[in-house]
């Protein structure tokens, strides 16, 4: 087969080559050998070759044994530094993929918390205006407010405890007011601020209530 | 029959290993060495193309599937110092009348080692009077007395080199006017 006997003895080859450009073949060796070159275009440059070299250096020829040699290894250690190489790369894909992870995770449980927490801040807002069970009126007692209930304190308080069911807002207020000529109080104002629902629901209360005796009032109102 | 070299080829394919690799191309780093100088002319460059040759080979192998790791290669270190030469622009100092009597017994090969029957001889004999006398000369000489390229250049009183182009064309143009009459 060609190529086959060329392939094992390659070492002999090249010696055969060096020998037949120095003239050292006998006859029918040289004629072996040119005949297998013309059915073997590679023996048969490299033959050209030496020829044009004027030499084979088996020198030369083992300093690119040791090139190869070298760059075999080479490749080896270059292997090894793309196998960390991936060895890293798989690390730091490992990494990404936890993060994004943890990412979606943490939205999820933001995207599940939401509408619970706007619930209880539901919940929240409402619980007070049910829970409304206690309100008291008090006179702050300063000077150039002589306004009283008409029925006296305690009587104006037991109307406020049975008015209980029409306030929403708890909260702490004092007000001040004036009593018309019918004994109503008009012009309710409060100092400070109050919450404008827990106002309203106050003037509502006292334009309703009982009637007052005197000028002008101060008095402080406790819903609980 | 699997010998040494297309298990290494197919071993290589498979691990990508330089190990087999260096082992498959060592034997042939002389002859491509001697391939390269014909080519550059030049030690150094040679030395390098050896080396470019391997590193082409390293990634060719793993991906063709290679029967004949010698002529392949050839083709390959052929065509990689063409082209090489080709890119510096220096082409012109070869002869390309040897390219082609080379690619041509190289296209050949095959039917190197044929039993030859009676009538091809007979036909051969006819061709080879078609030779121009030079060629037919010599290759008598060379393949009928079966004399060396240094006999046949004493005995003819041709140069050395000529008796070697001759024997080469004259080769080629019976091997072309034998297949001619065949058909």
């Amino acid at each position: 087969m060609y190529g086959e006997k060329s392939a094992m003895n390659t070492n002999y080859s090249i010696i055969r080559i060096q020998q037949y450009l120095n003239g050292e073949l006998g006859k029918d060796e040289m004629y072996q050998l040119e005949r297998e070159a013309l059915d073997d275009p590679l023996l048969q440059d490299a033959i050209d070759g030496y020829r044009m070299q004027k030499e084979v250096s088996h020198r030369q020829l083992s300093l690119l044994q040791q090139r190869l040699a070298a760059r075999i290894a080479g490749q080896a250690n270059e292997r090894n530094a793309f196998y960390f190489g991936w060895q890293r790369l798989a690390i730091a894909a490992t990494a990404c993929v936890l993060m994004v992870l943890v990412l979606v995770l943490l939205w999820m449980r933001n995207y599940h918390m939401q509408p619970k927490a706007t619930e209880k801040e539901v919940k929240v807002e409402l619980a007070p205006s049910e829970e409304v069970t206690h309100i008291h009126a008090e006179d702050v007692g300063e000077a150039g407010f002589d306004a009283q209930p008409e029925g006296g304190w305690n009587l104006f308080n037991a109307y406020l405890a049975e008015s209980t069911d029409k306030l929403t807002v708890a909260g702490k207020a004092e007000l001040t007011f004036e009593i018309d000529a019918e004994g109503k109080p008009a012009a309710i104002q409060s100092i400070g601020t109050t919450d404008a629902l827990l106002l309203t629901e106050m003037q509502q209360l006292l334009e309703e209530g009982p009637a007052w005796k005197g000028t002008k009032a101060k008095i402080t109102i406790a819903v609980e | 029959m699997v010998s040494d070299e297309q298990r290494l080829l197919e071993e290589y394919r498979k691990t990508g290993d330089l190990q087999l690799l260096g082992r498959l191309y060592e034997p042939y780093m002389p002859l491509v060495y001697g391939l390269c100088f014909k080519y550059y002319k030049d030690e150094v460059k040679s030395e390098d193309a050896v080396m470019q040759i391997f590193e082409s080979l390293i990634a060719k192998l793993r991906i063709h599937e290679v029967t004949n790791f010698k002529s392949w290669l050839y083709t390959l270190a052929r065509n990689h110092c063409l082209m090489d030469l080709r890119a510096a622009n220096r082409i012109n100092t070869v002869d390309i009348d040897d390219y082609i009597v080379e690619s041509d017994l190289f296209l050949h090969q095959h039917h190197s080692g044929e039993q030859i029957p009676e009538e091809r001889l007979a036909l051969m004999e006819s061709c080879l009077k078609e030779l121009n006398e030079e060629q037919q000369r010599c290759i008598r000489l060379f393949y009928l007395e079966q004399k060396c390229y240094r006999e046949v250049a004493e005995l003819t009183g041709y140069d050395l080199n000529k008796v070697k182009s001759y024997i080469q064309n004259g080769k080629r143009n019976l091997k072309i006017c034998m297949e001619r009459n065949q058909q």
